[in-house]
């Protein structure tokens, strides 16, 4: 019994340790991202823009959306990258393989005519069959491509045929704020020598209403389930990537919205068609190959500003589905990238980024768990108390609050995008996120992480909402 | 047994349910201070459409509008103006504009708003009697915005901007240049307001080359690019020894602008320059000056520390490619692997690695291209080649994947594996 007790006795300290590290963690991450948060927004309040509309300073932007039946937002989406406050920039839509209407909605709004073009093919996309120009806009492409390269082959057609040194990757679910690409460029131009590739936070348009590509109310979804994964987003983007972003060791650049230099894609030779999901794994490759290419100095940064909304996952089976995918992405990316683990070369990136990837993002689910039923054992077994099992219990549910209350607090110091009764929702759902919503999380990373030991590799496209509320006429 | 756990856990749990309510409450109030600040902001300044409209209707004898049609402006409009967002977003549309410069043309009412602009207490009012005096369109409204649009409060410079944009004299730019010294957070929609201006607005932006402000000497220089530049270009040439990067930077991107072969001296000067974007702009400069003819000039910055002067270099090689031929060949097969690296991406970028392949497909490639290729692929960027194989039918990615192999076989067993499992994937070529 003595030896049993001694085991638990040791587990538990184990885990009390490791529950306080990620506490004190997510304490520094809140804490700088927070200064990083106010200074950022305090540039962007007094942003001068007027660089980037001059020839001198103008850094043109080729936008990339690839689309895979997307007849859902395709119009909106659209009509938000047509209304750009931006004073040069191309679109691209790569229409891959749809089977839906996404094409005859982009022919309508566009216009378009098939053209001969010379594509100088620097990425692997798979098969294009078609380039068509817009008539009535002609800063807009369309690629029709056969699907079967995923999103990373769709995106690679685009930087086929993108003309500027700057492309835009985004989701055609994604509709952007008219000012998002200039408060983003804005801050490449600074330093465009060393930025190679900028992010920035964007929420969930569902509920939304949507007129013409244009937001005309913001019906934040009180569906906890939506209102759970904008949780997530502030905490992601502003609790941890702006810290990171601080030390240079941002570990993604979101898909649904990010910015990167295309001479460094290219060096790269473009997105990776052999991952699962194209995002995390270019970020990892592009610190991977500015370290080992001795590119010292490069930076990739987040931002703090909402340059847009995108559609999230509105039930329970489609965010596990989703969820699911990111968990196997994130850990196909980092049992790839294993080496650049604690190694000097790869700066902040190696020892403050990869460890919380691992700890947290892929082993922390089991440790969760593991602590839970080891305590519940521990007391079932009479090792431990019951209000030790409560103790234990109650610290896992205040440290979660605490970390999210800290990024909800960096958030609203920085901009008002929420109303005042949203975020009193979500301080709310903050408190009692450990009695359900984290374990539906749980699920999902589990199953991704079985997955992943199966090596299944499909993109797994949730199933969408219909938007019976849009006011665009289909 | 055990209750030690419970001594070490429970204090911790306090601590953080502590520091819990302290963040609630923080965020409550930083909300609360918020909300309220901006709705006060907002709620006086939705107002301001309705009263523009009951000013016009009290206002003179030519101007009739039933009190009825006097709308509100709405929160998205607000959004629109106040974001800067909408460049063309206006409180009026353009019948509502026609209609006010009737109403408020009169000198008596000009000088009845001028002295609501200068001595009112109110903020609101003083912001509906700037917007009135910008329908005007006389001399004496600029007078009276010539404070106003150097004010320090934001709404009253803003606004100002604004009235002044509509009044489109040269004054009225002379003050708006002044307002973008003042007022960087505006310098967006004067330089938009500025771009609409008639040309004989040159005259005044010129005197703004000499202001002491660099930023403000560049943004001149700049705007001055978009009005016809040719009969400044001696101004335009001193500008491009002047102290401040950004202005050299400018005065060569103008001296490009003017297309004027009188520049060409200046330009290749500056590419001596120790700044990256002075560099960066003479190259691209030079080139719409004297075309395929500026690259003996700009073709050893290929070496230059800066990836964006590199990469101008690139964009002229490319737009250039058979002239640049003879000056790839040698970087190719040099030790430089900037150079070697560049040259190939400009290769590609313009087709010509597409096309060497596809002649030696067909077996028309000659040594010149054999040679080309062998130096794209020990460049290490056979990423393009791979792709540009891809894009041929199956028996020229035969004969192409032979003619890589006898460079690299290496390379040629990559190309052939990876295409075989595509056409697996999505059918033969």
């Amino acid at each position: 019994m003595t030896v049993y007790a001694n085991i638990v006795h040791t587990v538990f300290v184990i885990m009390l340790v490791y529950f306080l590290i990620l506490a004190v963690y997510y304490i520094f991450l809140a804490l700088i991202g927070s200064i990083e948060g106010a200074g950022k927004a305090f540039e962007g309040s007094v942003a001068d823009y007027t660089p980037l509309y001059f020839s001198a300073f103008k850094i043109p932007v080729t936008i990339i959306v690839p689309a895979h039946n997307e007849e859902e937002w395709m119009e909106d989406s659209l009509k938000a990258l047509l209304s750009l406050n931006y004073p040069e920039f191309e679109i691209i839509v790569v229409n891959d393989g749809s089977t839906d209407r996404t094409f005859s909605i982009l022919d309508k709004i566009l216009r378009l005519k098939p053209v001969d073009t010379v594509q100088v093919k620097h990425y692997l996309d798979g098969v294009v069959n078609d380039t068509m120009k817009s008539v009535s806009h002609p800063n807009v492409t369309v690629i029709n491509k056969k699907a079967g390269a995923k999103k990373a082959g769709a995106v690679n057609a685009g930087l086929n045929m993108a003309k500027y040194n700057y492309v835009c990757v985004m989701d055609a679910d994604t509709i952007l704020e008219r000012d998002s690409l200039i408060k983003v460029m804005a801050h490449v131009a600074r330093d465009p020598d060393r930025i190679i590739g900028i992010g920035s936070y964007f929420g969930l348009v569902n509920d939304f209403r949507v007129k013409e590509g244009v937001i005309v109310e913001r019906n934040f979804s009180y569906n906890p389930i939506i209102a759970y994964q904008n949780l997530e987003y502030i905490r992601s983007f502003i609790g941890n990537r702006l810290a990171w972003s601080r030390y240079n060791a941002m570990p993604t650049v979101a898909g649904g919205f990010g910015v990167w230099r295309k001479d460094f894609l290219y060096e790269q030779g473009g997105y990776s068609l052999d991952f699962t999901c194209e995002d995390i794994e270019l970020t990892f490759r592009a610190h991977d190959y500015a370290a080992k290419n001795r590119k010292k100095g490069y930076r990739i940064v987040m931002l703090p500003y909402c340059v847009g909304w995108t559609e999230g996952p509105h039930n329970i089976a489609s965010l596990i589905s989703q969820r699911a995918r990111w968990q196997r992405v994130t850990i196909e990316t980092m049992w790839a990238y294993r080496y650049m683990m604690c190694e000097p070369k790869y700066g902040a990136f190696a020892f403050l980024t990869m460890p919380y990837m691992l700890f947290y993002e892929v082993l922390g689910v089991f440790m969760e768990m593991a602590s839970l039923a080891f305590v519940a054992f521990g007391w079932l077994t009479g090792v431990l108390q019951f209000n030790v099992f409560i103790a234990f219990f109650a610290l896992m549910l205040l440290l979660q609050a605490f970390t999210s209350l800290l990024s909800i607090l960096t958030f609203v110091q920085g901009q008002r995008v929420f109303r005042m009764k949203y975020i009193v929702y979500m301080i709310f759902l903050t408190l009692i996120e450990f009695f359900w919503y984290r374990w539906i999380i749980s699920i999902a990373k589990v199953r991704g992480t079985i997955d992943f030991l199966f090596r299944k590799k499909t993109f797994d496209q949730y199933a969408r909402a219909k938007r019976a509320w849009a006011e665009t006429p289909q | 047994m055990r209750d030690y756990y419970v001594d070490i856990v429970w204090p911790i749990n306090i601590a953080i349910l502590a520091a819990v309510i302290l963040t609630v409450a923080a965020i409550i109030i930083c909300l609360i201070l918020k909300d309220y600040i901006w709705h006060r902001r907002r709620q006086e300044l939705l107002d301001i459409k309705s009263n523009v409209y009951e000013m016009a209707i009290s206002g003179r004898k030519k101007c009739v509008i039933p009190k009825s049609s006097a709308p509100r402006l709405t929160s998205r409009q607000l959004i629109d103006i106040e974001t800067n967002r909408g460049r063309d977003m206006v409180f009026f549309n353009d019948s509502e504009q026609e209609m006010f410069k009737k109403c408020f043309i009169t000198p008596e009412y000009i000088a009845a708003l001028s002295r609501t602009v200068k001595n009112s207490w109110s903020k609101r009012r003083r912001i509906e009697a700037i917007i009135c005096l910008g329908y005007s369109g006389s001399d004496k409204a600029v007078d009276a915005l010539a404070g106003p649009v150097l004010s320090r409060d934001t709404d009253i410079a803003y606004f100002s901007i604004i009235a002044l944009g509509r009044i489109k004299t040269p004054r009225s730019a002379g003050l708006l240049l002044r307002a973008m010294k003042n007022s960087p957070a505006n310098r967006l929609k004067i330089s938009s307001l500025l771009d609409g201006f008639p040309p004989e607005t040159a005259d005044e932006i010129i005197k703004f080359t000499d202001d002491k402000d660099p930023d403000l000497r560049a943004l001149a220089i700049t705007l001055l690019a978009r009005f016809n530049p040719v009969k400044y270009i001696k101004k335009l040439e001193s500008l491009a020894e002047d102290k401040s990067p950004e202005v050299r930077a400018a005065a060569c991107e103008c001296l490009g602008a003017s297309g004027s072969a009188q520049a060409g001296a200046t330009l290749v000067e500056r590419l001596k320059d120790g700044n990256w974007l002075v560099k960066t702009r003479a190259v691209l400069a030079l080139e719409k000056v004297e075309g395929a003819a500026a690259l003996p000039e700009v073709i050893n910055l290929i070496s230059d520390a800066s990836w964006s002067v590199v990469d101008a270099v690139k964009d002229v090689m490319t737009s250039h490619i058979k002239e640049s031929l003879p000056y790839i060949e040698k970087f190719i097969s040099g030790k430089d692997e900037i150079a070697k690296k560049y040259s190939a991406i400009a290769l590609e970028n313009s087709g010509y690695v597409t096309e060497l392949l596809g002649r030696i497909a067909e077996g028309r490639g000659d040594s010149r291209d054999l040679r080309l290729l062998e130096g794209v692929i020990k460049s290490g960027l056979h990423f393009g080649v791979e792709a540009a194989v891809g894009s041929l039918d199956s028996a020229g990615r035969a004969a192409a994947v032979k003619a890589i192999g006898k460079i690299d076989r290496k390379l040629a067993g990559h190309i052939k594996r990876r295409l075989s499992a595509l056409e697996r994937r999505e059918g033969p070529a």
